[in-house]
């Protein structure tokens, strides 16, 4: 496989197996009511997909569905090399980041950070709450490259909704993941926000991290880098295909 | 049936329940209510002036009751506060969460006192009844109320921090518990308040505190020391009341 990166520098070798495969992958949340119908989805690392669609049209729960947070009602899904199955461990590999950011708002932002390392940590650490040294510095570090290490000690709901944006990026970030799903957030950033996160996510990139990201207004994709994939009643349609505003705000 | 009609049947059912249930237990018996009345007048009458040589023996009761209460307290918390958790159905295993909670009804649905009598057959007469009864009716109430206060929260924040790959114990550490802290604090020292009431009156089964002097004044009829004790027990209720309100000031808790 040969993928490049925003700067033209090939991608790890390590990477060379797909971020995610999605065969004829289909979701019924409720019974008798599919959400997801026979999807097929390729991301390659260090490539940036962008799900397009109207609200319904399952692009959470194909977000949803990769992260094996819901089960899959037929076809085959493999993240990362690893297929999606019943009662498999989410591993650290992915990050997921959901529309309204999913942060611990009574926790300060470092803890909200934290979170990211838990995976890693021993059950009994998971439980007394102490984070390594190591983990700590890793931390401020992130926060520091995001610009809001002044923030650390915060509450967050006492900061703004960027700082918010940049400390569910930080999370993420905590992971050291290898695929990134950003439900909604990744094309709404705020604007002082948003050059940050843009320059980051190139670096990723760069490295190898491949982002699925879903957005309702494709008019919010132009500009990044990235491959449109636009879903309508819960399929993969051509972008042509896609109602309304996504054939019109995508040329 | 219509809206309407249903409203009117319910309306009209419940009423009679209500003047039923009234007249068979005798509160619609005027000339019963009005010799009632007088023998109030003569009890409270009685109870004047509170008989201070009560006190001794009343203090220490008194601070039994608080023992018993904070014994029962505590071991209902260590214990009631795991199993809300573990009872979680959105993070917990459904396996587990789901006959905890029945449990957990269970155990809440029986009164501390009637948990005391019990507690008392098993370990005799004395305030050890009466605080294992306090923290079975507590483990129950703090699971129960906990659990379900556990599960409202905003179930985006619990799938963000598993989605990182988390356990779900770690999910009830991080996310759960941090999210509902105001709310434990809140119920723990409501708890609190709650069971040194309750307590006041387990010496009636003869499961210690003040309560056993209380039942022994009304049975010998000594109304002056029963009302000593109905204001001590009175003052140390309200006493504790206002620490509680500081100390839910102190964490920023309503």
């Amino acid at each position: 496989m040969n993928t490049r990166d925003a700067f033209g520098r090939a991608a790890r070798a390590s990477e060379s197996v797909s971020a995610v495969a999605a065969r004829d992958v289909s979701v019924a949340l409720a019974p008798g009511r599919p959400t997801l119908i026979g999807v097929d989805l390729t991301v390659q690392a260090g490539e940036i997909v962008y799900l397009v669609g109207q609200s319904g049209s399952g692009k959470t729960t194909l977000l949803r569905a990769i992260r094996g947070l819901v089960p899959l009602a037929g076809g085959t899904l493999e993240v990362l090399g690893k297929p999606i199955r019943p009662g498999f461990a989410l591993s650290s590999d992915v990050a997921f980041v959901p529309q309204h950011l999913g942060l611990v708002r009574p926790r300060s932002v470092i803890g909200n950070v934290l979170a990211g390392a838990l995976v890693r940590m021993p059950a009994w650490r998971t439980w007394t709450g102490f984070a390594r040294r190591d983990e700590i510095e890793r931390a401020h570090e992130i926060l520091t490259r995001l610009r809001i290490a002044h923030l650390a000690e915060r509450a967050v709901h006492s900061i703004s909704g960027g700082e918010r944006q940049r400390t569910a990026i930080a999370r993420a970030w905590m992971q050291d993941p290898r695929l990134v799903l950003a439900d909604e957030f990744l094309a709404h950033l705020d604007p002082a926000t948003s050059d940050i996160v843009q320059a980051e996510v190139a670096a990723a990139r760069a490295r190898g991290v491949a982002f699925v990201a879903t957005t309702h207004d494709p008019r919010l994709v132009d500009g990044h880098a990235g491959r449109v994939v636009a879903l309508a009643g819960g399929r993969l349609v051509s972008r042509s295909q896609a109602p309304g505003q996504i054939a019109a705000g995508v040329g | 049936m219509s809206a309407r009609v249903r409203h009117a049947a319910l309306a009209t059912g419940g009423t009679i329940l209500v003047v039923v249930a009234l007249a068979r237990v005798g509160l619609l018996d005027l000339a019963r209510l009005g010799r009632g009345a007088e023998n109030a007048a003569t009890f409270l009458g009685d109870l004047w002036p509170p008989r201070v040589e009560a006190l001794p023996e009343l203090m220490g009761a008194l601070l039994e009751t608080f023992e018993i209460a904070i014994a029962g307290t505590s071991i209902g918390i260590a214990i009631g506060l795991p199993a809300a958790l573990f009872s979680t159905r959105t993070v917990a295993p459904r396996a587990i969460a789901g006959p905890l909670r029945i449990v957990l009804g269970v155990v809440r649905s029986v009164p501390a006192l009637l948990w005391a009598v019990l507690a008392v057959a098993a370990l005799g007469l004395g305030p050890a009844a009466g605080a294992i009864g306090i923290a079975a009716y507590t483990t129950g109430h703090l699971g129960k109320l906990l659990g379900e206060h556990f599960e409202s929260v905003d179930p985006e924040v619990v799938e963000a921090v598993r989605g990182t790959g988390a356990s779900r114990a770690a999910v009830l550490r991080h996310v759960i518990l941090p999210e509902s802290r105001n709310a434990v604090v809140s119920q723990c020292l409501y708890a609190l308040e709650y069971n040194v009431r309750a307590s006041s009156i387990l010496g009636f089964v003869g499961a210690g505190g003040i309560g056993f002097y209380v039942l022994g004044y009304v049975q010998m009829l000594d109304y002056r020391s029963l009302a000593t004790a109905l204001i001590v027990t009175l003052a140390a209720v309200l006493a504790l009341e206002a620490i509680g309100a500081g100390l839910r000031r102190a964490y920023g808790v309503r």
